[in-house]
C-alpha cells in the first residue's frame, strides 16, 4: 500500500477524472446487418481494413442478460435498464455490467448514434446482487461472432441466438438469417470528431453492408 | 378496307420519310465534317459517323420490314401531272432541290436503274452465279447456311453470357436485408422477440428467419412469472450516474418481494 | 444547289462554275461539278434510255467529274486520304436525297402518287445473295483480323524487347513489397515502422521516379573498353530516392568489455570494420531495406539514449555521441553504439577498436525488444465479453472485480525499459560466462572426483540452469553428488544434494569455494558408501569437524571405518584445501606391553596408534580406488 497518500483521496481522484473528461462514458454507434451467405466476404474485407491483419479475427461467444429496475413511484414509472454480459468462451473473464442511456440520433449532420454508456467489470455475483436489488430479467440472448478493431473503433459481426429454455450452450436458435454488424467507439463526451471517422469507415463497407443510425425505439413502436 | 390500307400506307410512308431524312442529314453532316475537319479527324471519329449511318439504315430497314408496312412492291410511283412552272410548295418540300416537276426531271428521279458501280457489281455477281451448276449452287447454299447459323449460335451465346455477367455486376446485390437489420437491432436493443411471456405468439413479428417464441419458456427463472414487455413510450431513463444511485436507493426501499 | 441541312455548307468551288439559278432574293446557286445526277439529267435529256451506251457516258461523266476534281484548288486536294470516302458519301447523299424527294412528292400526291399494281413474284437469286454477303463478311473479317494481327505483333515486339524493364511491371513489384501512394504527380512511399506500431517521429518517406537512360561517360558504345568495365545500362526502370539521413547502412554494435581506464577517449567512431560501402547501382529493394534498417537502428538508439539519461542506476549510464555506456557488473561495461556508414565511405584506417567482439546475440535481442514494444503498441487485447472497452489489459480488467488496491494498480503501470532489459540480459550473459569458466577450470584442475556439468538446452535470456555431477571415475554407481545451479542476472542459486539452497553473488570465487566444499563432502560420502560395499562398518562421521587446524575454506569432514572383523580402523579426514588424510590403526595393539598402570592384557583391544597412510605412494587411480585397495588389504580372513 503506498504510504504517500491518504485513502480519502480516492474520491478526489475520481471526481478529478470526471472533471477532466477522461472517462469514456459515451458510445458512438452505427448498426447494420449482412446476410449469412455474404458474411465470409465481409469478414475478409474487415480483416484487410482493420488493424493487425496477421492475428486474424478474434471470435467471441457472449451471453447477455437485460435486467430492468422498476420504481413504481407515483407519477411516471421509472425504468432503469441494466445489462449484464459474460463471456462464455473465456472462463476467467469478468462479467460486464453496462448501463446504456437513451440514444440521441440528432439530425443529419450527426453521422452516428450517440448514447451514454457506462461499463464496469464485476464478479459473477452481480446477477444475484441485481436480483436482490429488485431487478427483473427482461430478456436474454447469446451473441456469437467476431470482432475487429481499427484504432479506437470496434467492429463486431455477430449472430444473435435465442435461449432455448435450458442453460446456455445447447438448444439455442438463431433469430434471423443475418449477422448483426455494429461499429462502436467508447469515448469521453465531447469528442464528436470520431463520428466522422466512423462514417468514413462505414463508407468503405458500403455495398456489402449499410451501417447507419437505427432507432430501435421507433422500430419497436412501429411494429407493435 | 380501302381506308384502312390507305391509313396504313400513310403512316408507313411517314415513318419511312422520317428515317430517310435522318439518314440524309447524317450523311450531309459527315461530308461537312470530312471537308472541314479533315486535319483533326481521326479514324475513331470517322468510324463513329459510319456507325451512325449504319444504325440509321438499320432502322430504316426495320421500318420497311415491319408488319404494319404494306408491301411496297405492289405500289408503283406514277407521275400524274407534269408542269414546267415553278412550284413554291415543291421547292419547300424538296428543300430547294426540285423547282419544277418537269418532264426532264421525271426520268432522272424515277429511274430504277442502279448506279454504275452498283450495277457493275450486280452484273459480276449474277454472271458468277449463272456459271454455277444447280447442284453446286445448292450445295454451296446449304454449306453457307450451316456456317452462318453456326457462327450465329456462337456469337449469340457469347452475347448472352456477357449480358448476364454485366447485368449481374450491375445489379445492386442484396447483401443485407433491411427487415433483418430492424429485427436484429430491435432484438438487441429492446428484446423484441426474445422475451418470454405468457402469450408471446401475438407479439412476435414474423419476419425472415422463422423464429418461434416458445410459450412458458422460463418457468422458475429468477425473475418470476408474468413479464410483459414494457411500453417503450413510457420509458424515461435517467442518465446521470448520481441518478442511478437514487434509483437504486428507492428500489431498495421497496420491499424486495413486493414487485 | 446547296444542301439546306442544318449547317450552311458553302461550296468552295471557284466561281467559274455555272450559275444554275438565281433565286428571287438574289442568291446565286452554283452547280457543284461533282453532282452526278444533275449533270446526268443534262445529258440524259439528250439520250435515249433504251440504249446501253449510257453506261459509257456515265463513266465519262465520272471521269470528267474526276478531272474536274483534279483542277480544284489545293484545299480540296489535301483531302486526299478522305477523298474516296467523301466521293462515295456524296453519291450516297444524292441517292438518298432523290429518294427523300420522291417520297415527299408522292406523299404530296400532286405530282406523284403511289398506285398499286399487280406485281409478279420476285425471283430470289440465292447464289447472288450468297456471293454478295460472303464478300461483305470477308471484308469485315479482314478488318478485324488485321487489327488483331497488329495487336499481337506489337505485343510480341514489346515482350521481346524486354531489355529495358518496363516501368510499370517494376512498379507493381515495388508495390507488392512497400506501401506507395500517389500524391499529385509523384509517387511517395513509406518505409517506416509506423504501421507496425512504432511511435518514432522521423518520417521514412521515399520517392519513386522513372530511371532515365544514363549517359555513357563519353566513350562510344562500339569501342571495346579496357578492363572489362562495361558501362552498365540501368538495371531497373525505376529509381528510389531516399532521404539523406537514411542513406547508407547502419547497425547497432553491442560490446561487453572490461573497464578501461580512459573511458572518455573510448573510440567514438566504431566504424572500424564497418559494413561494405553501398553500391549506387544497388537494386531498389536492397536500398529500401537498408534505409529501413537505418531508421530502425536510429529509433532503437534514440530510445536507449533517452532511457539512459532518465534512468537512475547505481553507476550512471553515459551517453557520448553515438555511444551509450552502461555498467553491467563492477568492472564490466556494456557499450551500445550506432554505426552508420553512408555511401562512398572507404574502410576506416583504424583497426577495430573493441577488445571483445561485437555481440550479435545482444544486438538481435535489442531488435527483438524494440519489435516487442511495437507489437504491444498495436496488439491490444480484445475485451471479452465483446462490449467491454478496448484497450485495458486483462489484468486491468480483473482489477475491478478482484479489488486491486492502489499499490497493485501502480505496479501494473510500471514496465521495464529497453535499457534495463538489455542490461539484464548482458548481466546474465556475463554470469553465464563466468559460471562456465569456473566450472571448466575446476573440471580441468580436479581430476580425482570428476566434475561434469550439463547445461539445460532451454533457457531464457535472463536465466539458465546447469546440473553438476561430482562422481569418481569407476565408482559412479556408488556415490554421486548432484548439484543444480540456477544462473540469474546478478546472482547464482545453488541447490545442494541435501536440499539446501545457497544464494551466491556474482563473484566467481564464491562458486569455486562452494564446489570445492562439495567435492570435499563427496569424498567422505563416497568413502562411506565404499565401506558399506566392502563390508566395513562406518563407526562415525562428522561433516564439520571441529578438531584440527582451522580450515581457510569451509570445514574439514571425517569418518571412521572399521573392518569386518574389527581389527583395523581407518580414519579419513577430508579438507577442502589440503586434500585427504588417511590413517590406519590396529586393534588389538601390536605393541601392547603391560606396564605398571595398565596391567591387564585386555586393554590391548583399545586400539593402537593411528599411522598415516602415504596415499601418494599407493597404487590406485583415484582416492576411492586407493581406499578400496587399502580396505581390501586390511581385511583379514580370520
Amino acid at each position: 500500500m503506498s504510504a504517500h497518500s491518504a485513502p480519502g483521496t480516492a474520491m478526489d481522484s475520481l471526481s478529478a477524472a470526471l472533471k477532466c473528461n477522461i472517462i469514456p462514458n459515451q458510445e458512438y454507434l452505427l448498426q447494420g446487418s449482412v446476410l449469412d451467405q455474404y458474411v465470409e466476404v465481409l469478414l475478409h474485407r474487415l480483416r484487410g481494413l482493420c488493424d493487425n491483419v496477421d492475428s486474424g479475427p478474434e471470435s467471441f461467444h457472449d451471453h447477455e442478460l437485460c435486467f430492468t429496475l422498476r420504481a413504481a413511484n407515483t407519477g411516471t414509472p421509472m425504468v432503469l435498464p441494466l445489462r449484464v454480459r459474460r463471456a462464455l468462451d473465456v472462463s476467467d473473464a469478468p462479467f460486464q455490467l453496462r448501463y446504456v442511456g437513451q440514444q440521441e440520433l440528432g439530425d443529419k449532420s450527426r453521422p452516428t448514434v450517440v448514447r451514454s454508456s457506462i461499463d464496469m467489470a464485476c464478479s459473477s455475483t452481480i446477477i444475484d446482487f441485481l436480483t436482490e436489488l429488485g431487478c427483473r430479467l427482461d430478456f436474454e440472448y447469446i451473441a456469437r461472432g467476431y470482432m475487429f478493431r481499427k484504432g479506437r473503433m470496434k467492429i463486431t459481426v455477430s449472430k444473435i441466438f435465442k435461449m432455448g429454455g435450458s442453460k446456455p450452450g445447447e438448444g439455442v436458435e438463431a433469430i434471423s438469417q443475418s449477422y448483426l454488424v455494429e461499429l462502436s467507439v467508447l469515448a469521453p463526451s465531447g469528442q464528436d470528431a470520431i463520428g466522422e471517422d466512423m462514417r468514413i469507415f462505414a463508407e468503405q463497407l458500403r455495398p456489402l453492408v449499410q451501417l447507419e443510425k437505427i432507432d430501435y425505439k421507433r422500430l419497436g413502436n412501429m411494429a407493435m | 378496307m380501302q381506308q384502312r390500307e390507305e391509313k396504313q400506307l400513310e403512316s408507313a410512308l411517314e415513318a419511312i420519310i422520317q428515317r430517310v431524312n435522318d439518314l440524309k442529314q447524317s450523311i450531309a453532316a459527315m461530308i461537312f465534317k470530312i471537308e472541314n475537319e479533315y486535319e483533326t479527324m481521326n479514324w475513331p471519329t470517322f468510324l463513329d459517323n459510319f456507325a451512325l449511318l449504319s444504325g440509321q439504315l438499320t432502322s430504316l430497314s426495320k421500318v420497311l420490314s415491319n408488319d404494319k408496312c404494306p408491301v411496297l412492291r405492289n405500289l408503283t410511283v406514277l407521275p400524274v401531272h407534269l408542269s414546267p412552272e415553278r412550284d413554291e410548295q415543291l421547292i419547300q418540300l424538296t428543300e430547294g432541290r426540285v423547282t419544277t416537276f418537269a418532264h426532264d426531271l421525271v426520268p432522272d428521279y424515277l429511274r430504277t436503274k442502279l448506279e454504275p458501280l452498283a450495277e457493275n457489281k450486280m452484273l459480276q455477281l449474277e454472271h458468277k452465279a449463272q456459271n454455277l451448276q444447280y447442284d453446286n449452287a445448292q450445295k454451296q447454299i446449304t454449306t453457307y447456311q450451316k456456317i452462318i447459323s453456326h457462327v450465329w449460335d456462337i456469337v449469340s451465346k457469347a452475347r448472352e453470357e456477357w449480358e448476364v455477367e454485366s447485368s449481374s455486376r450491375g445489379n445492386a446485390q442484396q447483401n443485407s436485408s433491411v427487415a433483418d437489420t430492424h429485427l436484429l437491432v430491435a432484438a438487441v436493443g429492446m428484446g423484441k422477440g426474445l422475451k418470454m411471456g405468457p402469450n408471446p405468439n401475438g407479439q412476435s413479428n414474423p419476419t425472415s428467419g422463422g423464429m418461434m417464441v416458445t410459450p412458458q419458456g422460463r418457468a422458475g427463472g429468477p425473475a418470476g412469472p408474468g413479464q410483459l414487455p414494457s411500453n417503450p413510450q413510457g420509458m424515461a431513463i435517467n442518465k446521470a450516474p448520481s441518478a442511478i444511485k437514487t434509483n437504486i436507493k428507492s428500489a431498495a426501499q421497496m420491499h424486495p418481494y413486493g414487485r | 444547289m446547296s444542301y439546306n441541312s442544318s449547317v450552311n455548307i458553302s461550296v468552295e468551288a471557284p466561281i467559274e462554275n455555272q450559275i444554275q439559278e438565281i433565286t428571287y432574293d438574289g442568291t446565286e446557286i452554283y452547280q457543284p461539278p461533282l453532282t452526278l445526277s444533275e449533270s446526268l439529267a443534262k445529258y440524259a435529256q439528250k439520250i435515249d434510255f433504251s440504249k446501253t451506251t449510257e453506261v459509257d457516258i456515265k463513266k465519262e461523266e465520272a471521269e470528267e467529274a474526276k478531272s474536274d476534281a483534279d483542277n480544284k484548288d489545293a484545299l480540296q486536294s489535301s483531302l486526299w486520304p478522305w477523298d474516296s470516302a467523301r466521293n462515295k458519301l456524296r453519291s450516297a447523299l444524292q441517292e438518298v436525297c432523290v429518294l427523300a424527294d420522291v417520297l415527299a412528292i408522292a406523299k404530296d400526291k400532286r405530282y406523284l402518287i403511289l398506285d398499286s399494281v399487280q406485281q409478279e413474284p420476285l425471283e430470289t437469286k440465292p447464289m447472288v445473295q450468297i456471293y454478295a454477303r460472303k464478300k461483305a463478311l470477308q471484308g469485315a473479317a479482314n478488318v478485324l483480323l488485321t487489327g488483331a494481327e497488329k495487336l499481337k505483333t506489337s505485343q510480341n515486339e514489346a515482350a521481346r524487347n524486354r531489355a529495358t524493364l518496363d516501368f510499370h511491371i517494376e512498379l507493381l513489384r515495388l508495390r507488392q513489397n512497400w506501401r506507395l501512394k500517389k500524391v499529385s504527380n509523384t509517387i511517395i512511399g513509406d518505409l517506416s515502422y509506423r504501421t507496425a506500431g512504432s511511435k518514432y517521429l522521423q518520417t521514412g518517406t521515399f520517392e519513386v521516379t522513372k530511371a532515365e537512360d544514363e549517359e555513357k561517360p563519353g566513350s562510344p558504345p562500339t569501342s571495346p573498353l579496357p578492363a572489362g568495365s562495361a558501362p552498365s545500362k540501368p538495371a531497373s526502370a525505376l529509381r528510389v530516392s531516399i532521404p539523406s539521413e537514411l542513406q547508407g547502412v547502419a547497425y547497432i554494435e553491442v560490446l561487453c568489455q572490461k573497464d578501461q581506464e580512459d573511458l572518455c577517449s573510448a573510440n567514438i567512431n566504431l566504424l572500424g570494420s564497418g559494413p561494405p560501402p553501398s553500391n549506387p547501382d544497388m537494386h531498389w529493394q536492397q536500398k529500401l531495406e537498408a534505409a529501413q534498417n537505418v531508421l530502425f537502428c536510429k529509433e532503437l538508439f534514440n530510445q536507449l539514449a533517452k532511457e539512459a539519461v532518465q534512468l537512475q542506476a547505481p553507476v550512471p549510464h553515459m551517453v557520448v555521441g553515438n555511444q551509450i555506456m552502461a555498467t553491467v557488473l563492477p568492472g564490466i561495461q556494456l557499450i551500445i553504439g550506432l554505426c552508420h556508414s553512408t555511401t562512398g565511405d572507404k574502410k576506416q584506417p583504424n583497426p577495430p577498436p573493441a577488445k571483445s567482439e561485437h555481440d550479435h546475440v545482444l544486438e538481435h535481442s535489442l531488435h527483438q525488444l524494440l519489435r516487442e514494444v511495437h507489437h504491444r503498441n498495436t496488439h491490444h487485447p480484445f475485451p471479452h465479453p465483446a462490449t467491454g472497452p478496448l484497450g485495458p489489459s486483462k489484468k486491468r480488467m480483473m482489477a475491478g472485480p478482484m479489488a486491486a488496491d492502489r499499490y497493485e494498480l501502480l505496479e501494473m503501470t510500471k514496465s521495464e525499459t529497453l535499457l534495463e532489459q538489455i542490461v539484464k540480459q548482458a548481466q546474465h550473459f556475463i554470469m553465464r560466462m563466468r559460471t562456465e569458466y569456473v566450472l571448466d577450470t575446476i573440471a580441468k584442475e580436479v581430476k580425482d572426483p570428476l566434475i561434469s556439468s550439463h547445461w539445460n538446452t532451454l533457457n531464457s535470456p535472463t536465466q539458465s540452469c546447469v546440473k553438476i555431477n561430482i562422481s569418481t571415475h569407476g565408482y559412479d554407481a556408488l556415490c554421486r553428488t548432484p548439484l543444480v545451479i540456477h544462473v540469474g542476472e546478478k546472482s547464482l542459486k545453488c541447490i545442494c544434494r541435501d536440499g539446501k539452497v545457497m544464494n551466491m553473488s556474482y563473484e566467481p570465487q564464491e562458486l569455486r569455494d562452494l564446489i570445492f566444499c562439495h567435492i570435499n563432502q563427496h569424498q567422505i560420502l563416497a568413502v562411506q558408501a565404499l565401506a558399506k560395499t566392502m563390508g566395513w562398518q562406518a563407526l562415525g562421521n562428522s561433516n564439520h569437524l571441529g578438531t584440527g587446524s582451522v580450515e581457510p575454506l569451509g570445514n574439514a569432514s571425517s569418518c571412521l571405518l572399521s573392518s569386518p572383523t574389527g581389527d583395523r580402523i581407518i580414519a579419513v579426514r577430508c579438507e577442502p584445501q589440503a586434500g585427504t588424510q588417511v590413517s590406519v590403526a590396529h586393534t588389538p595393539r601390536t605393541d601392547f606391553f603391560p606396564s605398571r598402570l595398565v596391567t591387564e592384557k585386555k586393554w590391548e583391544h583399545l586400539g593402537g596408534q593411528f599411522r598415516d597412510v602415504r596415499l601418494e605412494k599407493m597404487e590406485g587411480r583415484n582416492f576411492l580406488h586407493k581406499m578400496e585397495l587399502l580396505m581390501a588389504s586390511l581385511t583379514s580372513n580370520s
